[in-house]
């Protein structure tokens, strides 16, 4: 089997609507191109700083992520969603969970797993909202040097 | 109880002239002593917060017992501790020892009846753990809007500190200085947050323990009053004050001239029932792998706790003399304004820590050591407050009970909000406080003990409280704390009443910073006679309590639920 | 052995001497027994609550002692001075109260230890626990060990089936 371009590619995905639309397409490729793809759902520190508390961090810097039914559940129903959708194709998914700063996580997880492509969703914000609030697939954008696709989710989408 | 007379001197002092003792004006090196323990602070959390997760499922360090009691330590080392307790002392005499007694001994009883269990529950947040306990998304909403009451009362008292230190540090006007520091805690905490890892708390404790730990000595020593260890060489200073105090017609050792004994022991009570109530404080013990260590810590932290404690009526005592005849400076009772130390005003009072070190003379950057502490100690407290509230918000309220489904991001900006929300209230309050700082506080620490220690102690240890037993708990707690408090401090806002309370025939039986001796027996009753004539908790309710007080140790990966739903941890069978 | 669901009121296995702490804990199921403050009901928790309740009247008193002895006594309480001049109230309640909480709590902490100890309760050996029980658990009810273990072994798996 000759060697393609894309033999393995990364889907980052929070569970939303904005990543679904990403997984239409990196789906498609994996198809076209044979690939596997990967699940990988991010527990964004920040969001368990301020949600939680600081001591649920240092829970999960510590390695007692077992112990968070939760935190797990979410993120098996977000990488889930992408098998399910893969499968009606009869491609394979391998599901994973990190969790840290999310623009880094991908980049660290792309890098130890050889992946090939990164296919993320965005909403597509503008002017004061993008400045605000930032991006989570531009910081990655801007952070990893693998290529990356970025699927714009639009209005008209949802 | 609110000293009422304390806000009325400062209305007659107004008139004549006489603002303060701090020395105010911009005093540099104490404001770059500010800036690097902040800093510091900042870095530590900041270099928490970049640094990757290896492993997600393998334990990686843990935490020993003495860094973890260090962090309880800290926890407790708030503007109230560090500044308010010695003022409480200072004017109310032995009333104000009430004050030391409550915050320091309340930790033996969350030792021997809560800490372990509430590890073993393993949940994330106080209301977390009443929601899934009692089994009911009313009683996490209660609980969550109590959390963010309590946080906010809390707060008040820290923006209140933080006022008077900035009109020593900074120089400018109390209310310019809550406004300024206010904003810097809500920009950080909003941004960045992750000041309270066990590591950035132990490093917080000991650099706040060291600024009011050397303040003390130094006053002690420079003025004769004690050497190398002046918690127990103070004796004679308290009984000379006791003398200067008694010529003014005041007392300072009696026993029953500030409050009788009834109010001496109900804000006692209700201190140390708050301590068991408090939801940041029970968050702690999840950071320790086990319960050994949480019971270790407690002790550890009870330690460390007394350090600062002991303290405290030295400061207020040293204090006391220093206001009365100051080696450099004028004070309210130099001036003639006042005839005695224990009628100086309020912000002389809540000041008195970092006063003593001025009217002793010491030199200027030991002095500044002092108030940096205190702003350090203030906004490191905010900043956990404020999560605490976030947490309620984002988690408890917005996720749990109205959005399962909500994103990371979508918490975020409503813990964010929250955090931002919180503070400018706080701020806004806390430029014209009802209270002393340590009166604030204590009657959050009310709230706590009437709302929370009843639901917590009774849901850990009788496994049949029902959920209609909980929420009629709480509801009662919140009725008899909320009233004593309003009751208290509703003059200031509503226009009438004049200086004392709405009606002082209640605010004499349950005062709003002591209303946990008659709330707490109150609801405890409410919930026992509900759940007994509502329905069992379901089994697997039951077996999660039974769960948090087995003695068998829970594997690494284990939350009391896991064990509960399946055979019980037993080996399989024979 | 004594089977592992005992009757929920709590019947104690029968105790033989030596050795029976740890026997009665390993033969105790609790989460088949009752908790309620005023009833162990296991002997685990009668010894717990036994202390507890000891050393909390302990605590009343060292910590409401000096402020009633005040009331009762208050000339006494305030005449007296020890250590170069501390009124006594005063200086029991400021320092010796603190004091006594924190040693009631360090002796609590240290018999909780004992307590470990005698019923066989081991802290840091989880780790080998899960292992063991696994293993004898293969085929039986899932374990909550297990069903954790089995957790890691499916990402594990998951993950290594690469074309």
């Amino acid at each position: 089997m000759t060697k393609t371009m894309y033999d393995t590619i990364l889907v980052p995905t929070d569970g939303s609507k904005v990543a679904q639309k990403a997984v239409e397409h990196a789906i498609d490729l994996a198809n076209k191109y044979d690939a596997t793809v990967h699940a990988l759902y991010v527990i964004d520190t920040d969001a368990v700083d301020i949600g939680l508390g600081t001591e649920q961090v240092e829970r999960i810097k510590a390695g007692k992520f077992g112990e968070m039914e939760e935190l797990q559940e979410r993120a098996k129903k977000a990488t889930g969603a992408v098998s399910t959708a893969a499968a009606e194709h009869g491609i394979e998914v391998i599901e994973d969970v990190a969790a840290g700063r999310p623009h880094t996580s991908i980049d660290k997880y792309a890098t130890k797993n050889d992946i090939d492509l990164i296919v993320m969703g965005s909403k597509g914000r503008s002017g004061v909202r993008r400045a605000l609030l930032g991006s989570v697939t531009e910081r990655t954008l801007r952070t990893t040097h693998i290529p990356v696709l970025v699927v714009d989710f639009r209005k008209e989408d949802e | 109880m609110i000293s009422a007379e304390l806000l009325m001197h400062a209305s007659v002092l107004l008139e004549t002239g006489y603002t303060n003792a701090l020395e105010e004006g911009f005093k540099i090196i104490p404001a770059l002593t500010v800036v690097l323990m902040i800093a510091i602070f900042l870095g530590v959390g900041w270099f928490f917060r970049v640094a990757a997760v290896d492993e997600l499922w393998v334990a990686g360090r843990t935490i020993g017992p003495v860094e973890n009691g260090m962090a309880i330590g800290a926890n407790w080392m708030s503007a109230a501790s560090y500044l308010g307790v010695a003022a409480l002392i200072g004017t109310l005499g032995y009333f104000g020892l009430a004050y030391v007694v409550g915050w320091t001994t309340g930790y033996f009883i969350l030792l021997i009846f809560m800490a372990a269990q509430f590890r073993r529950f393993g949940k994330y947040t106080a209301p977390d753990f009443i929601g899934d306990r009692f089994y009911s998304q009313k009683a996490r909403a209660i609980a969550a809007f109590t959390t963010l009451v309590i946080a906010f009362a809390y707060a008040i008292g820290q923006g209140s500190g933080m006022g008077l230190m900035a009109e020593y540090i900074l120089g400018v006007q109390y209310e310019v200085g809550v406004v300024v520091f206010m904003l810097v805690t809500i920009g950080y905490v909003a941004l960045s947050g992750m000041l309270g890892t066990t590591k950035n708390m132990a490093i917080q404790y000991v650099i706040l323990i060291i600024a009011f730990t050397a303040g003390l000595y130094a006053v002690g020593w420079t003025q004769g009053y004690s050497t190398v260890f002046p918690y127990l060489e103070f004796g004679a200073e308290t009984a000379a004050l006791s003398e200067i105090a008694a010529e003014a017609d005041r007392q300072f050792v009696e026993p029953f001239a500030q409050a009788s004994l009834y109010g001496w022991v109900a804000l006692a009570v209700s201190l140390i029932l708050g301590t068991c109530g408090l939801p940041h404080v029970l968050v702690r013990f999840y950071t320790v792998d086990n319960e050994r260590t949480a019971r270790w810590s407690t002790v550890w932290g009870l330690f460390f706790i007394c350090i600062l404690y002991w303290g405290t009526a030295a400061y207020a005592v040293f204090g006391g003399l220093l206001y009365e005849d100051p080696v450099a400076g004028d004070t309210a009772v130099t001036e003639g304004v006042e005839t005695s130390f224990m009628d100086m005003p309020g912000a002389d009072a809540d000041a008195l820590v970092v006063l003593a070190a001025q009217l002793a003379d010491l030199p200027e950057w030991l002095v500044g050591l002092v108030a940096a502490g205190a702003v350090a100690a203030a906004l490191a407290t905010t900043a956990g407050l404020f999560i605490s509230a976030s947490s309620a918000a984002a988690h408890d309220i917005y996720t749990n009970l109205y959005n399962p489904d909500a994103t990371q991001r979508q918490q975020i900006l409503v813990g964010r909000a929250t955090i931002v929300g919180i503070g400018l209230l706080v701020m806004l309050i806390a430029l014209n406080p009802p209270a002393l700082i340590g009166e604030l506080v204590a009657m959050s620490f009310a709230i706590a003990a009437c709302v929370f220690f009843p639901v917590f102690f009774l849901g850990l240890w009788w496994e049949n409280a029902t959920s209609e037993g909980a929420i009629a708990g709480m509801l009662t707690g919140i009725a008899i704390s909320f009233t004593a408090i309003i009751n208290d401090v509703g003059p200031m806002y509503v226009g009438f009443g004049g200086e004392n309370a709405l009606s002082p025939e209640l605010a004499a039986i349950l005062p709003g910073t002591s209303s946990a001796l008659i709330g707490v027996p109150v609801v405890f009753f409410v919930i026992i006679v509900v759940s007994r004539v509502t329905e069992d908790p379901p089994e697997d309710i039951k077996r999660l309590v039974r769960q948090c007080h087995s003695p068998e140790p829970m594997t690494q990966q284990q939350t009391a639920e896991d064990v509960a739903a399946t055979d019980g941890g037993q080996p399989g069978d024979d | 052995m004594t089977q592992s669901d005992d009757s929920p009121t709590g019947e104690q296995p029968v105790l033989t001497d030596g050795g029976d702490a740890q026997t009665a804990h390993e033969n105790t199921d609790y989460l088949e027994h009752e908790v309620n403050i005023f009833k162990p009901s296991t002997p685990f928790m009668k010894d717990n609550v036994r202390m507890i309740l000891l050393l909390f009247a302990a605590w009343v008193i060292g910590v409401f002692g000096p402020v009633f002895a005040s009331y009762f006594a208050e000339g006494f309480m305030t005449e007296t001075t020890v250590l170069g001049g501390y009124p006594l109230n005063f200086f029991l309640t400021a320092l010796i109260s603190p004091l006594i909480a924190l040693m009631l709590a360090a002796v609590y902490a240290w018999y909780r230890d004992r307590l470990d100890t005698k019923y066989g309760i081991t802290h840091g050996e989880e780790a080998e626990e899960t292992s063991e029980t696994t293993v004898s658990a293969d085929g039986g009810q899932p374990v909550s060990e297990a069903a954790d273990e089995k957790l890691d072994e499916e990402t594990v798996s998951q993950r290594g089936e690469k074309p």
